[in-house]
């Protein structure tokens, strides 16, 4: 019942984008996200798109499996798209008023600002996606471990972080089957988790949870148990297993990259120099395309 | 002795004897998918009532599957399974009423135990199971503990934590039996019990076996106590059955048992080196006492040495 349920969703292939270091993947896609959010114009999609197309095309994950991380953001975005249609009121001199209803306006502006708004979330999800299909769980928390060590200076445990999170993931596989089993094993003796009210429902649960929590603790304190007596002491001494090294992948996977970020940043620029500038190239058919 | 007979399907006439009866049962794991596994290959098969049948094989062999279907936890794929006289392969199935009346005890059943008291949790299943009354459900309660050997006024009222390893698993078990079911399956009931406890679980599953009627059908690793508790052995290998046969008959196959990675046990050695010398003993006889038993028998000797 839970077995079809995966943590992370990594895809495994060999390819370009997989086998570019886990930090520089991780440092792109959180600049990608920022840039995002200067994105302003159609031109600017554009050219992400063209990013996102390329960056899939290399990854070699099918676009259905990245589609797939959309889907659980569809309400948020329905829910973005009406209320930006609905409720974006125009500059009766600049833009057109197309539909009037009650108390609803729909303006020109407010499509395309529904539009972009939604192009924007569905870009944030699929260019994060494309960095969790990529990279395994485990890469990334040695990722965000190398990443975050310059806060040891100020007495931050980035390794006992590091070491929680990658012992969490290992866990929720076993912990899962340990679900399945407990599940079958209240039903066994006639439990019901359909049917009946919230409460009852909720109430049905408690048979699951307590022997799971129990379950929990009692890894817990082997696992502990195990490591002591292995005489682990920590970060002290600790060399990693796999060391991470920048290869030429990486520089030219951060080369392009940073030329399609760049761009957006630019775009950005020239947005707020130009916006009401008269500038013969900047209009096409009397729209300026940079504030389209 | 007369039995009522019915025809079900083309394939299955049941007798009011039968408890289980399986036909071409399949059964896969992620069909379609990469990771497509078939666990059960036209598993067919009839257990009797009042019998008590031991499912061996190695991990992944298909017996876990197997169990599983008795009481619907997994539902019948294709072929057709019968289950005192419910089909399960049906589009209706009463879940409650199945699994009421045959009761699964699951490998480390004391992992399921949640509830504030042992009674409580005793009473869990009789609750779900729709006995109203509290004091009922008490005296059923009261019952199924006496019956796994614990003293009932001494642990009511404990928390479940609180009791040894042993303890625990005769609580879970004691869950189980309250329910009054027709038949139990267990898997690994003595995974992880030292030898004083296994001996404990093996006698109270036997004894309800032989005193109760309740047919048994337990999934085991140990071959020795297969083989002294059991009176049919089916094992599955690759979802398949491969034999089905008495204790003795099968652990006279020794190669075949040792080509398949399975141990056979002690006695049943002790038996079939006896037997290769000429000196046949009785198939029912399994332990040690039994065996000497025999042996004495042969030598004319005290029989109650």
């Amino acid at each position: 019942m839970l077995k079809d349920v995966t943590f992370g969703q990594y895809y495994n292939a060999q390819s370009f984008v997989h086998k570019m270091d886990a930090r520089i993947k991780l440092l792109l896609c959180l600049l990608f996200m920022v840039a995002i959010f200067f994105v302003q114009s159609f031109v600017g999609f554009a050219f992400i798109t063209v990013f996102l197309v390329t960056l899939i095309a290399c990854s070699r994950v099918p676009v259905r499996s990245v589609l797939k991380s959309v889907k659980g953001i569809i309400f948020l975005l329905l829910f973005t798209v009406v209320l930006n249609v609905f409720f974006t009121k125009g500059d009766a001199e600049k833009d057109k008023l197309l539909v009037s209803w009650w108390i609803f306006e729909i303006w020109d502006t407010g499509l395309y600002f529904a539009a972009k708004m939604f192009l924007r979330l569905v870009y944030l999800v699929v260019g994060s996606s494309v960095l969790t299909l990529t990279t395994t769980p485990v890469d990334l928390t040695h990722a965000i471990e190398s990443l975050l060590k310059p806060l040891k200076v100020i007495k931050v445990p980035v390794h006992e972080i590091a070491l929680i999170m990658s012992l969490t993931l290992s866990f929720i596989p076993s912990l899962m089957e340990e679900t399945d089993r407990i599940i079958n094993a209240q039903k066994a003796r006639g439990a019901d988790f359909d049917t009946g009210g919230l409460v009852k429902r909720a109430k049905a649960f408690v048979p699951i949870l307590i022997p799971l929590l129990v379950s929990g603790f009692r890894r817990a304190d082997e696992l502990a148990n195990a490591m002591n007596s292995r005489c682990y002491e920590g970060a002290t001494k600790r060399t990693q297993m796999r060391v991470m090294k920048l290869s030429w992948r990486d520089f030219l996977g951060a080369f392009i990259t940073l030329i399609f970020l760049v761009t957006i940043f630019v775009l950005y620029g020239m947005r707020n120099q130009w916006i009401n500038a008269d500038v013969d190239w900047l209009y096409i058919n009397g729209v300026n395309w940079l504030y389209f | 002795m007369s039995k009522p007979i019915r025809q079900v399907s083309d394939n299955i006439t049941l007798d009011e004897n039968a408890a289980i009866s399986a036909r071409n049962l399949n059964f896969i794991y992620n069909a379609k998918s990469p990771f497509f596994k078939q666990a059960l290959k036209d598993v067919t098969l009839t257990v009797n009532r009042g019998e008590f049948v031991a499912i061996v094989g190695h991990t992944g062999s298909g017996k876990s599957t197997f169990v599983q279907h008795l009481n619907a936890l997994i539902r019948v794929q294709s072929g057709e399974l019968y289950v005192l006289n419910r089909n399960l392969g049906g589009k209706k199935v009463d879940l409650k009423d199945l699994r009421g009346d045959v009761g699964m005890v699951f490998q480390y059943p004391e992992y399921q135990l949640f509830a504030d008291t042992v009674i409580d949790d005793v009473c869990f299943g009789l609750k779900n199971f729709g006995v109203k009354d509290k004091e009922e459900r008490e005296s059923m309660a009261k019952t199924a503990i006496e019956l796994v050997g614990l003293e009932f006024d001494k642990v009511k009222n404990k928390s479940p934590f609180d009791l040894s390893g042993g303890e625990k698993r005769r609580v879970a078990l004691a869950g189980v039996l309250a329910m009054n079911p027709k038949i139990l399956v267990l898997d690994e009931p003595t995974a992880g019990l030292d030898p004083r406890g296994k001996k404990e679980i093996l006698s109270l599953v036997s004894s309800l076996n032989k005193n109760q009627g309740i047919t048994v059908v337990m999934v085991s690793h140990d071959m020795n106590e297969v083989y002294e508790n059991a009176n049919r052995i089916i094992v599955f290998k690759n979802g398949e059955i491969v034999y089905d046969k008495s204790p003795r008959d099968l652990f006279r196959m020794e190669e075949e048992i040792v080509s398949m990675n399975l141990e056979i046990p002690h006695m049943a050695k002790f038996a079939n080196v006896l037997e290769r010398n000429g000196y046949v003993i009785p198939s029912d006889c399994k332990t040690v006492e039994q065996v000497l038993g025999a042996v004495l028998k042969l030598k004319g000797g005290n029989v109650n040495a």
